[in-house]
């Protein structure tokens, strides 16, 4: 079979690949802090398919998935105006205690509090202060200020813990809007980070930019599916005809 | 099949909930002492695919980041917002409007407590104060039957006076207030219910420590913004389509590659 038969494959595979990808930050539309993750492709070498002295015999290349990157570009910030919500405006991170011991970055701000007064995500982990330890608040007002110090009744009870990336590209995903990075990748950043009390920070997922390149993907999926089918035409014809006494 | 498929019906579903979570508060929007939901929405696992750091040629080259794949979003949880309603002056000596942090008690029929910020309450045949519902407020406090008029003080000291007599005093009601009242569970009719992420209710005067005092001839309104909620339908409902045609996208791919087998 010709080796383009199984590119135009590769690539069509590469595509669902992509279009998984769109739909997945189409679905966080919505999700408070989340950062859209983007796909990029490479071509990869393959060995040549014909005489490697044959000069005009050029290597084939396959489509694979290259790198993806997240897009830390800052989502909107929306007033909501609850006590408990908190929004970066542009860049920095909470710290979150994750069930290993570990600590995870997040964006989203929207906080809660137990019935012991800790200072949780909405899926129960702990949120970190400037020490790395989790934030208790005593009942009462809550205010916030721009450096993201806790006010409780207008007694200072916490600073939020707040980091910057070294290098912004070392960031992965995990469920639960948190992003992961190496141990030594964050700096403190108290202080240069501004933090909005009382809004949020809405998805980043640019829906018109989505939505173009889900069509793109899919009419470039259409146009490999194409390919194949040539493919499959020339072979069908391979077969039958090739070898046929016509007379 | 394609991951797309499920991940799409993730956000479908998600937005689903959103559009739930908002007809209810829409619903609810002249609701006495009525508080919004909010749902919270956080992304799903990812579906690994090349891990970062991972080894990228035979001469020691490091990925500098890896490939996962979303699988979609999942509604965290169903926030209720405890931010005070606006009051509106009613004149009814039984409206009481809590104006900051508290709870009314209630005895419902199941012999537990249940809490409510809705303050219109009446008189039953035998004088006791009880919530439009007839469940008896707590502490129970009964009116005598020659009222002429009532007066409930902001702390929460409640006096009559009756034909004849000056003002006596009749009872005191106690509100009480919990570390993380978005933990508490609804039970519909405007009634709370404690729960293990609402902590144990404290019980105090209205307008000491904190908690806020009493207001009467008023009522709480719900705290639905109506605007709000209108742009969160729409954002809701935009998103719902996006993922919709999500779906449309992956089943005409699956077409096209079905379409390559005659």
């Amino acid at each position: 079979m010709q080796s383009g038969f199984f590119i135009s494959g590769v690539a069509s595979k590469m595509a669902e690949n992509r279009l998984d990808n769109i739909t997945h930050n189409l679905a966080n539309v919505n999700t408070t802090g989340y950062k859209a993750s983007r796909s990029s492709f490479k071509s990869v070498l393959s060995d040549s398919v014909g005489q490697v002295t044959n000069k005009q015999q050029q290597a084939s290349s396959y489509l694979s998935m290259g790198t993806q990157y997240i897009d830390t570009k800052a989502g909107n910030v929306q007033q909501t105006g609850n006590a408990l919500d908190f929004a970066i405006v542009a860049d920095g991170y909470f710290q979150i205690q994750q069930p290993d011991g570990g600590v995870a970055l997040t964006r989203a701000g929207n906080f809660t509090r137990d019935y012991e007064g800790n200072l949780i995500t909405q899926s129960g982990l702990a949120v970190l202060d400037d020490s790395q330890s989790p934030i208790t608040l005593p009942d009462g007002t809550i205010s916030g200020t721009s450096e993201g110090m806790i006010y409780v009744n207008n007694e200072q009870v916490a600073q939020l813990g707040l980091v910057t990336l070294i290098d912004k590209n070392q960031l992965t995903h995990k469920e639960g809007t948190l992003l992961l990075t190496d141990e030594g990748n964050t700096e403190s950043a108290v202080g240069q980070v501004v933090v909005q009390h009382g809004a949020l920070e809405s998805s980043n997922v640019n829906a018109v930019l989505a939505m173009t390149e889900m069509v793109a993907t899919l009419r470039s999926y259409e146009s490999t599916m194409k390919v194949v089918e040539q493919y499959n035409q020339l072979a069908g014809q391979l077969s039958s005809n090739v070898g046929k006494i016509q007379g | 099949m394609m991951r797309s498929l499920w991940t799409a019906a993730t956000g479908m579903a998600a937005q689903t909930t959103n559009v739930d979570v908002i007809s209810n508060n829409l619903a609810n929007v002249n609701t006495a002492g009525f508080k919004r939901g909010r749902a919270n929405f956080q992304d799903l696992m990812y579906q690994q695919i090349k891990s970062p750091g991972a080894e990228a040629s035979a001469a020691g080259t490091q990925l500098p980041s890896g490939i996962q794949v979303g699988l979609g979003v999942k509604t965290a949880s169903i926030e209720y917002v405890f931010s005070a309603g606006s009051f509106q002056q009613t004149n009814n000596p039984l409206d009481i409007a809590i104006q900051g942090r508290g709870f009314f008690q209630v005895q419902m029929p199941n012999g537990e407590v249940g809490y409510t910020r809705s303050g219109s309450f009446s008189r039953d045949a035998q004088g006791q104060l009880v919530t439009s519902n007839g469940n008896v407020v707590l502490p129970n406090i009964t009116l005598p039957a020659d009222t002429l008029n009532i007066n409930i003080a902001q702390d929460g000291t409640v006096s009559v006076e009756q034909a004849g007599s000056l003002s006596t005093i009749v009872g005191q009601l106690q509100t009480v207030d919990f570390s993380n009242p978005s933990g508490l569970t609804h039970l519909g009719n405007s009634i709370f219910q404690s729960s293990n992420a609402s902590g144990e209710p404290l019980t105090g005067n209205p307008g000491e420590n904190g908690f806020g005092g009493l207001g009467q001839g008023m009522i709480e309104m719900s705290n639905v913004n109506m605007v709000d909620e209108m742009v969160n339908l729409i954002a809701a409902q935009r998103a719902y389509e996006m993922n919709s045609k999500s779906v449309q996208a992956a089943d005409e791919m699956l077409q096209n590659a079905n379409s390559l087998k005659r």
